[in-house]
């Protein structure tokens, strides 16, 4: 594998490398790299200042885009305000691996199989964009980083008294998500997510709707969750475990919830 | 002087394992040396029509079969070539040799070469390989080789029976997971020959095969291993070698080739795939009375060593028991998947699959406890075994029931379960020697020097420390410390051929040469050679020395998900006398870990002979995270004709460990019978009602 590593240290030099090059964003290159990219410029972010910090502005918690799995791990105020999220951490590959790869890195692969999206939809997350000027987006409807845009935060509501996260792997580290599931709730409003069911992380608006409700209906909302995921089968798992391991893992969280 | 004999001195190897100064094959570097690639059939079933090769560059080379002196490589019926002329028969066969100066530019020029392909049907299963219309591996069909054994009236005592259980079972294609791959190394030697390094469980298999390949005389040809990283049954025989031989042979300069991980999991040697079924008859008091057993393994593309496994397996089906009436049945089949050759257990964890499930469900049947089952019908010295020779040797399968039960575990087990788990408990048994008809000996030389003793044979330390183990036989024979030996092992210049490093045989064989050298010199020789070979059985038995282990299974299921937790493996053992028992626990944890991913997670599937599989990101290995909290003791029984005692028991941990965790995980979910592994987690969450 051979590339060129470009190090810009800002982001108005990265983009710029972007459009000249067509190059690829590297944050930590813990899937770039493994994967035998051919990408053959490597835009790295590693030395623009202004994306490692966490911070808790009360009414959200904004976490820079090179902010680590193992940092959120870490975290105090991610750990007790936002436990879905943490545990989503917690669960993500080995040590080794959540002392290098980001959060920002991990929502730019779109993985449909990504911990910490999952989490992030479920709590309403959104991510700051830079492309000459700074924009908002849900984590949710994030499929592309369009005209180069780089990932600079993710600002994560404190709103949800509740919130909890749920991973189904073929071992108990280093392990592709074969199914993974968060619920956030403020009390009155609920929000699930869940991974490794559509070719994206889906954010369940049905299901959510039904657990919403004054005196929520446990089946009708596993048979809405079943009919709203569209799972394939593939080597980590079948279509017929999915939508049972989805209807009990509901359950669960729902039970979680206090609902 | 302490006792050498039962203590566990540092491994001799360990310092230059845990400072990185060991060399492993892929660490050796020599100016001018070649990459080796290999140009891969990119289907699984296809007759080769052209090879359209790209140009290639000064400096780099192609070459095909017909390059070669020979095209096979020697095995049990040596019908794998080196390299396919004609008839590809499995995805990644080897088609070309590419060599080149970085390996980055030899996967560059295999890329380039086009082969023209006549693109046959594929048998993907052995369910498919027996079928009237399936397409033929070869000539004769896809059935490489049968197994039959009859002994007594099988159907006349399964009529007498109080109870008959049957059922059908299953075991997964796993790979040996060692940590380092598959890799070679060749150049030519002051004397001109061909110097093969290897990571290898054969030094003089790698040198015949050469020799075939090149044309060249054994003489012309020396081999040895490297440090060996692992090799569980996966190196022995030919891997890389042949590939880098032949480059230098061919170009007269240095080669190396190494597996990407990608190579080593798709087209490594792998554990056979089984289908297995059995009828057992039981007494009202669990008496087994007779068994009807069959075997079907699935040995992919070539033979290798797979009809040794599908005899051993057999042969071990009806485990450490006293059977009258048993007969024996199976096939060896050809499908287009990479070739499945020797893994650690070969054969027998297949069997115990089986066997120990129908067994342990008969306890349950008959109200018996399945340590008292399994206590009643143990095999005795001087008893029958399943093919009718006597079993002549010491068996301390009743010694080591009672061990177990008097241990941490069963006290938990029977006395004080854990709410939410499940226990289980299986008994595991194991030959070692290579099996009558095969030559089976080892040469030993020892030399008095200035500081000790040097003591060598061709027999290589994979890993699993004999070395240290066959240095403290040599101190005790010799009378001296441990640190007055020194072990030189793996080379075939000097020393006769040992064979291979398999089938539990190095530390008895190899043991018992030593001692019988070292008579010579304390009888006042600077120079003794020695050779020992391994005792036949009588009758039509294979294998005549068995060790046993009695192992139990702590299980935790999540309803929720299906997934199964193992929490604690106790293992109790009978191997003679443990010479080391540090190294002892070594293979004990090692073997029982390397189970728990076949019964929890391992396996390699194929769709249209291309395996699913392909990197460790996929091919499931347990983690240290995985493997639960593991326990081991051992009786003391030794064994006369063993080296002070011991017996060979390197491949015995992995025999019994699924029927353990699956008896475990049916006793956690009432009512689920599991005889498929590694286990689904839908056949759980059925069983719970979650599904």
């Amino acid at each position: 594998m051979r590339y060129r590593l470009h190090i810009p240290t800002t982001l108005d030099q990265a983009l710029e490398l972007k459009r000249s090059t067509g190059g690829t964003y590297l944050a930590a290159g813990t899937v770039i790299l493994v994967n035998h990219s051919h990408a053959e410029d490597l835009i790295s972010l590693e030395k623009i200042p202004g994306l490692k910090s966490i911070e808790d502005s009360g009414e959200a918690i904004t976490i820079g885009a090179l902010v680590t799995f193992d940092e959120i791990e870490k975290c105090r105020c991610i750990m007790d305000k936002l436990p879905s999220l943490h545990q989503a951490a917690c669960l993500t590959a080995g040590p080794q691996i959540r002392h290098r790869a980001t959060i920002g890195g991990n929502i730019g692969c779109f993985s449909p199989a990504s911990d910490a999206v999952t989490a992030l939809v479920a709590l309403d997350a959104q991510v700051e964009l830079y492309d000459g000027s700074y924009h908002r987006m849900p984590v949710e409807g994030l499929r592309e980083l369009k005209d180069g845009s780089i990932i600079t935060s993710v600002i994560v509501p404190t709103r949800f008294c509740f919130s909890a996260f749920e991973k189904v792997g073929k071992r108990n580290a280093m392990s592709v998500s074969v199914l993974n599931m968060a619920l956030a709730g403020d009390g009155k409003l609920f929000r699930l997510a869940a991974g490794c069911t559509a070719p994206h992380v889906l954010f369940c608006s049905r299901t959510s709707a039904l657990l919403s409700t004054d005196a929520v209906d446990m089946e009708k909302a596993k048979d809405a969750l079943v009919s709203e995921i569209r799972p394939i089968d593939d080597r980590w798992g079948t279509v017929e475990y999915r939508k049972a391991v989805s209807r009990n893992l509901l359950e669960k969280l729902v039970s979680e919830a206090g609902l | 002087m302490h006792e050498i004999i039962g203590s566990s001195p540092m491994r001799l190897d360990g310092p230059d394992k845990v400072t990185g100064r060991a060399v492993y094959t892929a660490d050796i570097h020599m100016e001018g040396t070649l990459e080796v690639a290999l140009v891969r059939s990119p289907v699984a079933h296809a007759m080769l029509k052209g090879i359209q090769a790209p140009a290639i560059p000064d400096g780099c080379y192609l070459f095909t079969a017909k390059d070669l002196c020979g095209n096979f490589i020697p095995s049990i019926f040596s019908e794998q070539p080196v390299l396919a002329s004609d008839h590809i028969r499995y995805q990644g066969e080897a088609v070309a040799i590419i060599a080149a100066p970085t390996r980055e530019k030899a996967d560059e020029l295999a890329s380039e070469v086009k082969l023209e392909l006549e693109i046959l049907r594929t048998v993907d299963s052995i369910e498919e390989a027996v079928k009237d219309d399936a397409p033929r591996l070869f000539e004769n069909g896809n059935v490489c080789s049968v197994f039959h054994s009859d002994k007594g009236d099988v159907e006349g005592a399964l009529k007498q029976s109080a109870l008959v259980l049957e059922g059908s079972f299953e075991t997964p294609v796993q790979i040996h997971g060692f940590m380092e791959p598959e890799a070679a190394f060749c150049c030519l030697d002051e004397k001109g020959r061909l110097a093969i390094v290897s990571a290898t469980q054969n030094a003089y298999s790698d040198l015949y095969t050469a020799a075939v390949a090149t044309g060249r005389q054994n003489e012309e040809i020396t081999s040895r291993a490297a440090t060996v990283g692992g090799g569980f049954g996966g190196k022995d025989g030919n891997t890389a070698q042949v590939y880098a031989a032949v480059v230098t042979h061919l170009t007269g300069k240095p080669a190396r080739y190494v597996y990407t991980r990608e190579e080593n999991i798709r087209w490594g040697m792998k554990r056979h795939r089984s289908l297995t079924h059995a009828r057992v008859g039981f007494s009202e008091d669990g008496h087994i009375l007779a068994a009807d057993c069959s075997m079907l393994l699935d040995t992919g593309a070539y033979a290798l060593l797979g009809p040794s496994v599908l005899g051993l397996g057999l042969e071990h089906f009806t485990g450490a028991y006293f059977v009258p009436n048993v007969r024996l049945d199976g096939s060896l089949l050809y499908t287009n998947h990479a070739p499945a050759s020797a893994m650690r257990g070969f054969g027998a964890p297949q069997a115990a699959l089986a066997f120990e499930s129908i067994l342990n469900r008969a306890a349950k049947k008959l109200g018996i406890n399945p340590l008292e089952i399994r206590r009643i019908n143990a095999i005795h010295k001087g008893q029958e075994g399943p093919m009718g020779g006597v079993n002549e040797h010491e068996t301390g399968l009743e010694e080591a029931l009672e061990k177990f039960s008097r241990s941490d575990f069963y006290r938990e087990m029977s006395e004080n379960p854990e709410k939410g788990c499940g226990y289980g408990i299986a008994v595991g048994m194991m030959s070692s020697g290579l099996g009558k008809h095969i030559p089976d000996t080892c040469y030993v030389t020892i030399d008095r020097t200035d500081s000790g003793f040097t003591v060598s044979t061709s027999l290589v330390d994979i890993g699993q420390g004999s070395q240290t183990v066959l240095a403290q036989i040599a101190a005790k024979a010799l009378g001296v410390a441990v640190d007055k030996i020194d072990m030189r092992m793996g080379r075939t210049d000097g020393n006769p051929d040992s064979g291979s490093t398999a089938a539990s045989r190095s530390t008895f064989i190899c043991g018992n040469a030593i001692i019988k050298a070292a008579s010579e010199i304390l009888g006042g020789a600077v120079h003794a050679q020695a050779a020992y070979a391994f005792p036949e059985a009588s009758g039509e038995a294979r294998h005549t020395y068995f060790a046993f282990m009695v192992q139990g299974a702590k299980v935790k299921v999540d309803p929720v998900t299906g997934k199964v937790d193992v929490l604690w493996m106790h293992s109790t053992t009978d191997t003679g006398r443990v010479i080391n028992p540090t190294l002892f626990n070594g293979q004990v944890f090692g073997g029982v870990a390397m189970s728990l991913g076949m019964t929890l997670s391992e396996q390699v599937r194929y769709k249209d002979g291309i395996s699913m599989e392909n990197s460790l990101a996929n091919y499931i290995l347990p983690t240290a995270m995985d493997v639960p909290l593991l326990t081991s003791d051992f009786i003391d029984k030794p064994e006369p004709s063993g080296p002070y005692g011991a017996k060979g028991m390197a491949e015995l941990p992995t025999v019994a460990v699924a029927p353990a965790v699956t008896a475990a995980v049916s006793d956690a979910v009432k009512g689920l019978e599991i005889n498929r592994v590694p286990i689904d987690r839908m056949e759980i969450l059925r069983a719970g009602g979650k599904a």
